[in-house]
């Protein structure tokens, strides 16, 4: 989007209801982070990573226990926006399931629970362009993309995500730089 | 695989106080001389400023898979505040062998990333195992461009000790025939693949005098010496249990050891060297002992300072007498300046939609090379800048790393996408020659010491114009020789983070005249002649290539010349 653009969406939308809205989000992205609320949920945590990379003929994030990764990583970070972003989420993550099923999300069906993350994806997309800087500046990552992230790296260093999901040879012994792809041969775990 | 190092620990001082030399600094250079020293009869003592580190005992991390480090292999944010210099090199893996910032804080003039390793073995542990030999093209760089002084040896004085360094360290690599690139004999050179073999060909199709080899590293593809072979896990610097690669630890100092000659004293911060007017040598060092900080001295006849590049220039300026006022052995006011340090991380990465049915197996610890190619003769000659830059690079097929940021899919789908082995790519990088400036400098504070009471080091360092105008053609060389070869998607980089290419050199240079060098042909310092400083403090220019391999090849013709001396009785 060029500049010229870029201040024409900005018209149209209203920049005083942008910075509003910003104002608003911004101010939740503050705090200390509301830990016990993770802790207190790994099960939604869980279901959320399954959802995300889920158990197919391999096993999927849950089994994998992702989930656990996802919160030492997140404990250990100090980009409090981030953090906060994601626990925001989770918490947003539930009452949408609440309100849209009438049930929390652990106790939804699997395609229910596509739909509520596949909503939360659509609302974390970066608006193109300059505003998404602007966005993602002030507001930081969205719940999607952490949750993507942190989910696909806890599942692909685990050990089932490794060597079942992927494939992971501990000591290799050798280096064959041009073979034949076997059919469904799965990609190195490990660079 | 070779047995652990049992090394005599000389931890009651008093013990024994004198040796026939001593070594200051247990890394890639420190470990060479004492192994030569050792070898040579000399009853050695290597003085290492942190902990002992025993081959294999001390690799606590080597055989851990991803799954055991709390945070995988992603640093935290923790790392990122506490230790803001080394973690942007280190990972979960390695991050003991690196130092704490906080322990050992420097002052930066303008930003400079001193990436420091205090352990035995230093950060032969840890190097990238590169080794290319500097040929006449970087020797008589200086006399012919004007810039910096000139080396006091050209490349047929140190082939025979490359030859020798090589010959211990074991090297694999092609030994491909390029006139600026000398080769030695080889173990065999780990394979390409299929990518950069057609990149390889592209480059060898459209380019006279460039060329794509496979990496010359310090890794060992055949079993050498007791040691190796490598076992391809591209774990290399948390230590290898296999003895796959060379260090310090898993080769020279061991050969040292095995002599009976040697003796490591660890947690020896050395604090200066100690100058006898009456015979107008060094007598000895005064060291600081890390846990108890007590201070004690060492005697021999010679000494070899291997400390590091700043370290090395450290240690000579704070050893200030009547007799050196601005420093040892700096009657030519050159200690601590003229440092270099390669700038990297500019060049481009592209895709190729070929070879889709194409893999391989293992984990190569190496990539591919392509030779500099600018400022060869008249006809590759550059109008922008002098000397030049090589590329390091690597090609692979995408794998989940790069799926997780480039797709935005999840579920089924995506998961299958994270499984399945992506479309081929290729990064290249430079590593370019950065020019001598006497600009470029360390010093000592004046007020600010450590926690040892050692002057804090300030370090001035800044990429000049000629390194500025090398980056922006690399950036574009890149990116053409990845579209001759039929990449797509090719995507320039450029980020410049001074000292992160970790070969820092120049610090106390040799050269022919006593008034605007330190040390002359044979690393001995021009004013005291049973001093040697043989790390990189000792580049008289910084070529591209990684110098880790010089270094040494100069610490071996410099043991054997001091040992020439001292037997003579000159020294």
């Amino acid at each position: 989007m060029n500049r010229k653009k870029f201040i024409a969406t900005l018209s149209i939308l209203g920049i005083g209801s942008v910075a509003g809205y910003y104002g608003f989000q911004f101010a939740k992205t503050k705090g200390t982070p509301d830990f016990n609320f993770l802790d207190n949920n790994k099960d939604l945590l869980a279901d959320l990573c399954e959802t995300i990379i889920p158990k197919t003929n391999t096993p999927g994030a849950k089994e994998a226990m992702a989930h656990e990764f996802v919160i030492y990583s997140l404990k250990h970070s100090k980009e409090e926006a981030l953090v906060n972003n994601f626990i925001n989420g989770l918490k947003d993550v539930q009452s949408y399931s609440l309100s849209k099923y009438d049930k929390p999300f652990t106790q939804l069906a699997k395609n229910e629970q596509i739909q509520v993350v596949a909503h939360f994806q659509e609302i974390g997309k970066n608006f193109s362009g300059g505003l998404g800087k602007v966005r993602n500046k002030i507001l930081g990552k969205s719940f999607f993309s952490i949750l993507k992230e942190k989910a696909s790296v806890g599942y692909c260093t685990s050990m089932l995500g490794a060597k079942q999901g992927l494939a992971y040879e501990y000591v290799p012994t050798r280096f064959i730089g041009c073979t034949d792809l076997l059919p469904g041969q799965k990609s190195w775990a490990t660079k | 695989m070779s047995d652990s190092l049992n090394v005599n620990l000389n931890i009651k001082a008093e013990a024994q106080i004198t040796y026939d030399a001593i070594v200051v600094g247990s890394g890639i250079t420190g470990g060479f001389a004492a192994k030569e020293l050792c070898e040579k009869g000399l009853k050695t003592l290597v003085l290492e400023r942190g902990r002992n580190v025993e081959h294999i005992k001390d690799y606590t991390t080597a055989m851990k898979h991803p799954w055991e480090f709390e945070n995988r292999l992603e640093i935290t944010d923790e790392d990122r505040t506490t230790n803001p210099v080394q973690s942007m090199s280190y990972d979960p893996g390695n991050k003991h062998f690196y130092v704490n910032d906080q322990d050992h804080p420097y002052i930066q003039q303008k930003p400079y990333n001193w990436i420091r390793g205090y352990q035995v073995g230093g950060r032969s542990l840890t190097w990238g195992r590169q080794v290319y030999r500097f040929s006449d093209l970087d020797f008589e760089a200086n006399l012919k461009d004007g810039h910096g002084v000139d080396w006091p040896i050209r490349y047929k004085d140190l082939e025979p000790w490359y030859n020798y360094v090589e010959q211990f360290i074991g090297v694999s690599g092609c030994a491909d025939a390029i006139p600026h690139l000398p080769h030695g004999d080889y173990l065999p050179a780990m394979d390409m693949n299929c990518i950069e073999k057609h990149f390889a060909e592209s480059i060898k199709k459209n380019y006279d005098q460039r060329w794509v080899i496979s990496s010359r590293v310090a890794n060992l593809t055949k079993g050498f010496k007791d040691r190796g072979p490598c076992q391809f896990r591209n774990l290399c610097s948390r230590g290898c249990p296999y003895g796959g690669y060379f260090s310090s630890n898993s080769a020279s100092l061991p050969a040292a050891n095995a002599t009976g000659n040697l003796t490591i004293r660890p947690h020896a911060i050395v604090q200066e060297i100690i100058y006898d007017p009456q015979t107008k040598k060094a007598k000895g060092v005064r060291i600081i002992d890390e846990l108890t900080k007590e201070t004690m001295e060492f005697y021999a006849k010679i000494i070899f300072l291997n400390a590091s590049t700043i370290a090395t220039a450290s240690i000579l300026l704070n050893s200030k007498s009547s007799y050196f006022p601005n420093g040892f052995g700096n009657s030519s006011g050159q200690v601590g300046l003229n440092l270099m340090d390669h700038h990297k991380g500019v060049g481009a990465t592209g895709m190729y939609e070929g070879f889709k049915d194409k893999y391989y197996v293992g984990r190569r610890p190496a990539g591919v090379y392509i030779p500099r190619f600018r400022n060869l003769n008249e006809q590759t000659k550059h109008p922008d800048f002098v000397r030049g830059y090589g590329y390091q690079a690597d090609g692979e097929r995408s794998e989940w790393p790069d799926v997780m940021k480039e797709d935005d899919s999840f579920g089924e789908g995506y998961k299958q996408k994270l499984s399945t082995p992506g479309p081929w790519t290729m990064w290249m990088g430079a590593w370019g020659e950065c020019l001598p400036n006497s600009e470029n400098k360390i010093w000592l504070d004046a007020e600010k010491k450590d926690k040892w009471g050692m002057p804090l080091v300030n370090v001035n360092f800044e990429h000049g114009a000629n390194d500025m105008a090398m980056r922006k053609d690399a950036k574009e060389s890149a990116q053409e020789m990845l579209e001759k070869a039929g990449f797509k998607n090719i995507k320039p980089f450029e980020f410049l983070f001074p000292g992160t290419a970790i070969h820092e050199m120049g610090t106390a240079r040799m050269g022919r005249d006593p008034k605007t060098s330190v040390l002359n042909a044979h690393n001995q310092m021009h004013d005291v002649k049973n001093v040697f400083i043989t790390d990189g403090s000792a580049m008289a220019s910084s070529g591209c290539q990684n110098p880790s391999l010089t270094y040494m090849a100069l610490t071996a013709r410099a043991c054997d010349y001091a040992v020439s001396e001292l037997k003579k009785g000159n020294i």
